[in-house]
């Protein structure tokens, strides 16, 4: 495996609410490896919005970064000053956030936040961005010679997606981070831009890290995949490792509880019991309230990562025990 | 006999309010029919007019032309009030569908008072019904405010207080789609309960092939585009043997928590991915401009449900000449 062009170090961050602090992320590490396509999945909640929040060092106002580090091509981004972050973001690190076909701005033609954007970042001449432009919108098969004289109110939910994307590859970024970038578009769009996807990761090399609760969409697009559970990653692997040897219980009934349109129903269950509070969380395993396979130690003890094949992790204290063993 | 018949039913949305011009045609002359104790799932994307025929097929909105049948009789029709359907819907949105500053109590009891519960025993049938829809230990639940609710009981309580009018057909439109993934598969297994032990009909309305296909294996479905309905059958041969371009395309499109078969697989090629508005369908067959397969008398002519024997309906004029389907 390549090196990990982001690594997440114990990442701790807070939110304060009325009822208290909710510990939204709890002493997270990642590595995203260079050129991967990296999924990372998760319900509602469980704090993955919050580590791409952490790592733009977009939080809102009641969300505090309490321990941890956050490096980028080596150097800890929690450290930069705020000029030093700006360049980062966008030239180094760019991000298409959930529902981004509404960011557009409705007065501004496609042209227009083609060129505010790259010349909020650097000079350029005009012909030249558009240039890149209209080729990266080819990239996302859009037709530049319409697209780009449109406004975005004349184009529909995908394409305005497919636009956003293209205006994310403008300053040409080594990790392009996605929130759940299928969110609002119909069935088909959907299919279509995750295709889109894959196929600029193949052209472009760059790094992608996509966060989403959709696990059917990790399965086309992603090469590596962390699961994310009340805070915590309980396991990361390749998509093969993930999808057809998961070792963690919440893995497993993940996947099992989604309906497909092929294969056998028979054995598709949801997980028994909800997600914790994360105010309030269980001690020892956060899964071990919903686990079947839960022992003593889940509820006093948290598991630590344990790399139980190369690049497999996965923190569970009974993944030897429960090995093909049925839910 | 059929609990439910809709007869070519039209709705059209008018605008303006000085002058009344024609607005968009959502539903364009469907007809569908529910079993006693069926279930129907009727799938399409957001826009095709799913959700409008839901509310048609509970008296909730009159349509513009069309009969609606309920056990038989035209509830529109003269003499027909009093005659609509005893139907419940449950919605996507639990939250807004619950009173905030009504308790799961307050919530259950006035209903179940209105339907014949003697005052004395209310509590005990609260709890009787909580217990049935799966919200346990009732007597923790009994005072909380649906804020303290997760979405998953949340929903559950909407359908404890669905049933309590013992309704013969609850139309339950997107119910799952706010809940979890680790989750959906329970409500709509609680669906299936309400069906299997109290005889309740479902048409079960949604975006979701996969959900449609686990919540109505036994069941039919219909798969509607632009306000018209282009394929419906058994559920089992439909999704074996889908006929009509759109649905292949949907199939070749709708997720699969599967990374080999995910990628195996290929997106059918559209003229154009994007679908057009549906205030202005195209003439003809509606899906005629982003079909691979279009002819000239695709663009002229709407093409009418035919049934190919079996049940198995299919709205395309090409249909013998379809190559036949592969997901893989």
């Amino acid at each position: 495996m390549n090196e990990a062009i982001l690594s997440i170090r114990d990442l701790v961050v807070e939110f304060e609410v009325r009822e208290g602090n909710l510990r939204s992320v709890d002493r997270v590490s990642l590595d995203v490896p260079r050129g991967a396509f990296m999924g990372l999945i998760g319900e509602s909640g469980c704090g993955k919005t919050t580590i791409v929040q952490a790592v733009m060092n977009l939080m809102p106002e009641n969300g505090y970064i309490r321990a941890g580090e956050i490096f980028f091509d080596g150097s800890d981004i929690l450290k930069l000053s705020e000029e030093e972050l700006r360049r980062v973001r966008w030239e180094k690190i760019a991000m298409v956030f959930q529902a981004a076909q509404n960011s557009l701005n409705p007065v501004l033609k496609v042209s227009e936040h083609m060129v505010d954007t790259v010349l909020a970042h650097r000079r350029e001449p005009k012909s030249r961005i558009l240039q890149r432009a209209a080729r990266l919108l080819e990239l996302v098969r859009l037709d530049p010679g319409r697209v780009l004289d449109s406004y975005p109110h004349e184009l529909s939910g995908g394409m305005k997606q497919r636009v956003v994307i293209a205006m994310s590859l403008l300053l040409d970024p080594e990790l392009l981070i996605l929130d759940e970038p299928t969110t609002a578009l119909d069935l088909i769009s959907q299919a279509y831009l995750m295709e889109r996807l894959r196929e600029i990761h193949g052209e472009l090399g760059i790094t992608m890290f996509m966060v989403t609760h959709d696990v059917s969409n990790v399965a086309k697009v992603a090469d590596r995949v962390a699961v994310m559970y009340a805070a915590k990653i309980l396991e990361v692997g390749s998509v093969e490792e993930i999808f057809y040897d998961a070792r963690h219980p919440y893995t497993r009934g993940l996947i099992n509880a989604i309906p497909s349109i092929v294969g056998d129903l028979s054995e598709k269950r949801p997980i028994p019991g909800l997600p914790p509070s994360l105010i309030n969380p269980p001690p020892g395993c956060r899964f071990h309230p919903r686990c079947p396979w839960a022992t003593s130690i889940c509820r006093e003890a948290e598991p630590e990562m344990e790399e139980v094949a190369p690049g497999h992790f996965v923190a569970c204290h009974n993944w030897r025990g429960i090995q093909g063993r049925r839910q | 006999m059929m609990l439910l018949e809709l007869q070519d039913i039209h709705v059209i949305f008018q605008r303006g309010w000085l002058r009344k011009r024609r607005g968009a045609h959502a539903v364009a002359g469907v007809s569908l029919a529910l079993e006693e104790k069926g279930i129907l799932a009727l799938v399409g994307e957001s826009g095709c007019g799913k959700t409008t025929l839901g509310r048609v097929a509970l008296g909730l909105l009159r349509p513009t032309s069309g009969k609606v049948l309920y056990e038989g009789k035209d509830i529109w029709g003269r003499g027909g009030k009093g005659l609509r359907p005893t139907g419940q819907t449950v919605y996507q949105d639990s939250y807004s569908a619950l009173n905030p500053v009504r308790t799961v109590y307050q919530t259950l009891a006035p209903p179940l008072r209105r339907y014949g519960t003697p005052r004395k025993r209310l509590r005990e049938e609260t709890k009787k019904l909580l217990e049935f829809v799966g919200i346990m230990p009732p007597d923790y639940f009994l005072n909380k405010y649906p804020y303290h609710l997760s979405g998953g009981m949340r929903q559950r309580l909407v359908f404890a207080r669905a049933i309590i009018p013992k309704p013969k057909l609850i139309v339950a439109d997107e119910p799952v789609s706010m809940i979890d993934a680790s989750l959906r598969l329970s409500i709509l297994d609680l669906m299936l309960r309400l069906n299997r032990e109290l005889g309740i009909a479902f048409l079960y309305i949604t975006h979701d092939l996969a959900t449609a296909r686990y919540f109505a294996q036994a069941g039919r479905i219909a798969v509607m585009y632009l306000g018209a309905i282009v394929e419906e059958g058994r559920m089992e041969e439909v999704l074996e043997r889908p006929l009509h371009p759109y649905l292949r395309a949907l199939l070749s499109a709708a997720p699969i928590p599967d990374p080999e078969l995910a990628r195996k697989r290929e997106l059918m090629p559209l003229r154009e991915a994007e679908p057009p508005s549906a205030e202005h369908p195209p003439p003809g067959c509606r899906f005629h401009p982003r079909c691979p397969y279009a002819q000239e008398i695709c663009a002229r002519e709407m093409p009418p449900l035919r049934d190919l024997g079996d049940g198995h309906r299919v709205a395309c004029h090409l249909v013998e000449m379809l190559p036949p389907w592969r997901l893989t």
